[in-house]
């Protein structure tokens, strides 16, 4: 494989401001990066400095103000919105730190979701569901409500929702910032074996040095930019 | 493909029945509302159908009647004669000379009758008596007809029941205007009813939608359940006006059916046509999934996903 096909992302000036009370706000200002397929990659920075922007553009949940993002080659932000809905399914594997499970569902249920608004075959999705909720460890937890579970196996579901699909790329902010640091060691762990095991593309924004130090990359933000 | 389509149907269904569960009182509320307003509607529509329905009965008892001078001769006659039945809108006419007028009057004196005995010459005047076809019978057309009958020569005098159904022509239009514009305000007020009782339930379920939206739904996907459930209670809204309305019209029908019949001149009282209980049933129907696309359409807007997980 030559180097340019294992590109999996291209940011091309990047710029976001936001508008506050009719007064522009810059956010980033003028971001260029290359993901490579397989990569794991921290983004460290501190608190305001953009990394949830940042990977909110990356997801196609936001848009940028000027500049773009290429996704195998394609722009994202010239899909409709159809497109770009389908483009997270399938494509896209979102954990966030907080708020991330559906309350009366339980964790089959949970991480067959995606599978589901993808179009699979109900018994298709649950199998798929418990195979991957078996790789992060919740054999045992099939069948619990997010209610019933840990912080840090409600953190291992989201895990397995963004990967039901097997996505190119599983975007996560701050995925332990609410554990203890056990805890999150083992879900950082756990991610670390997907990347190596599944050759999974992850991309984790944190505050944690030592998690960011078992990164293949990291990108540090700074006013803007990245350094 | 197919098999994801009837799965995504019964999804919305099942997930729009759970939301109004979830938000019983609210969503009782919004379909007492809409019964209501449709229950007054429809209340309007009764009674127009069958004001129109009691003055096309009468109206075709409106007959257009015709003196003629004494001593006309055979020519004007037949001038007048002609004029009456080359008229397009003329239903049938009959010429009632001066000694059958003066019979039929005999006749309707009876016993009194011999008060007429003591006249020697008959001093009542020959006539035609016209009757127009039915949806001619506005008093427009009477007027003109009229008109042009009284530049004809020999025509003593014409007379018909001009008043009264120029009133009653100036009622139906008034209640057909109040009907429209009743229609329009409860229709703006319903639709503003089911977005704000549709918002609701879409805050209370905030958090499922951007999760939904980050596993990749469709804005349709997440928009379904709400549609259906603004559907329903448009549906439900419509469905219980027309149960109030039967109920209601039956009661009238029971307790004061002697005086509502006078009212009427004995006719029948009728209940909605079927076409237009079809047109309320559909209203209901795109009322509410139009006050739900409006809320859902906000909410899909501002709510980015980005700053509230
Ligand atoms: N919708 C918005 N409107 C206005 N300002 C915003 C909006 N979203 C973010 N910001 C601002 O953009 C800046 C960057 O926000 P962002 O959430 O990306 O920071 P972060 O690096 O993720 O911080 P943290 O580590 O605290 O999560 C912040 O100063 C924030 O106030
Ligand atoms: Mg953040």
């Amino acid at each position: 494989m030559s180097e340019r096909e294992d590109i999996l992302i291209s940011v091309h000036g990047l710029y976001k401001s936001f508008k506050k009370d009719s007064r522009i706000l810059p956010v980033l200002k003028g971001i260029d990066l290359r993901i490579r397929r397989g990569e794991m990659i921290g983004i460290v920075g501190v608190s305001g400095a953009g990394k949830s922007t940042l990977l909110h553009l990356l997801g196609a949940i936001d848009r940028p103000s000027s500049g773009d993002i290429r996704f195998d080659g394609i722009d994202i932000f010239k899909m409709s919105d159809t497109k770009i809905a389908e483009f997270r399914n399938k494509r896209i594997g979102f954990v966030f730190q907080l708020h991330h499970l559906l309350p009366e569902f339980t964790s089959i249920e949970n991480t067959m979701m995606p599978a589901l608004i993808m179009g699979r075959k109900r018994n298709e999705a649950i199998e798929r569901a418990k195979q991957i909720l078996t790789d992060v460890g919740l054999r045992e937890r099939f069948h619990h409500k997010p209610g019933e579970l840990s912080g840090g196996e409600q953190q291992r579901v989201a895990i397995a929702r963004a990967l039901v699909n097997n996505p190119d790329i599983v975007l996560a902010d701050e995925p332990t910032g609410n554990l203890d640091s056990e805890t999150g060691r083992s879900i950082q762990e756990l991610m670390c074996r997907l990347n190596r095991d599944k050759k999974q593309t992850f991309i984790i924004v944190t505050h944690n040095e030592t998690i960011a130090s078992k990164m293949d990359n990291i990108l540090r933000l700074v006013d803007g930019r990245i350094l | 493909m197919i098999f994801f389509f009837i799965r995504y149907i019964y999804r919305i269904f099942r997930e729009a029945i759970l939301s109004i569960k979830n938000n019983r009182g609210i969503n009782l509320i919004t379909i007492g509302t809409f019964a209501i307003s449709m229950t007054i509607m429809g209340g309007f529509l009764i009674v127009y159908i069958n004001f129109k329905a009691v003055v096309n009965k009468w109206s075709e008892k409106v007959q257009l009647v015709i003196y003629l001078k004494d001593n006309l001769s055979i020519k004007d006659l037949e001038e007048i004669k002609k004029e009456i039945s080359s008229d397009s809108g003329v239903d049938k006419y009959t010429y009632i000379s001066k000694d059958e007028a003066l019979k039929d009057f005999r006749g309707r004196l009876k016993e009194n009758s011999s008060i007429l005995n003591g006249l020697d010459t008959n001093p009542l005047p020959a006539s035609f008596i016209i009757t127009l076809k039915d949806d001619l019978r506005g008093s427009d057309y009477i007027k003109r007809l009229t008109k042009r009958i009284e530049g004809l020569k020999g025509i003593e005098d014409t007379e018909f029941g001009e008043g009264w159904i120029e009133r009653f022509e100036i009622v139906t239009l008034f209640l057909r205007f109040v009907i429209i514009a009743i229609g329009g305000l409860l229709t703006i007020g319903l639709i503003f009813v089911v977005s704000n009782t549709i918002r609701l339930s879409l805050y209370s379920r905030q958090n499922e939608i951007e999760i939904m939206k980050l596993v990749g739904a469709t804005n349709w996907f997440i928009r379904g359940p709400f549609m259906i459930e603004g559907l329903i209670q448009g549906l439900c809204g419509a469905l219980l006006s027309l149960i109030i309305l039967y109920i209601i019209y039956r009661l009238i029908l029971f307790r004061f059916e002697y005086s509502v019949a006078i009212l009427t001149g004995f006719a029948p009282i009728y209940f909605i046509p079927v076409d237009m209980i079809i047109y309320m049933i559909t209203i209901g129907i795109i009322i509410g999934c139009t006050g739900s696309m409006i809320s859902v359409g906000k909410f899909l807007k501002w709510s980015s996903i980005s700053r509230s997980y």
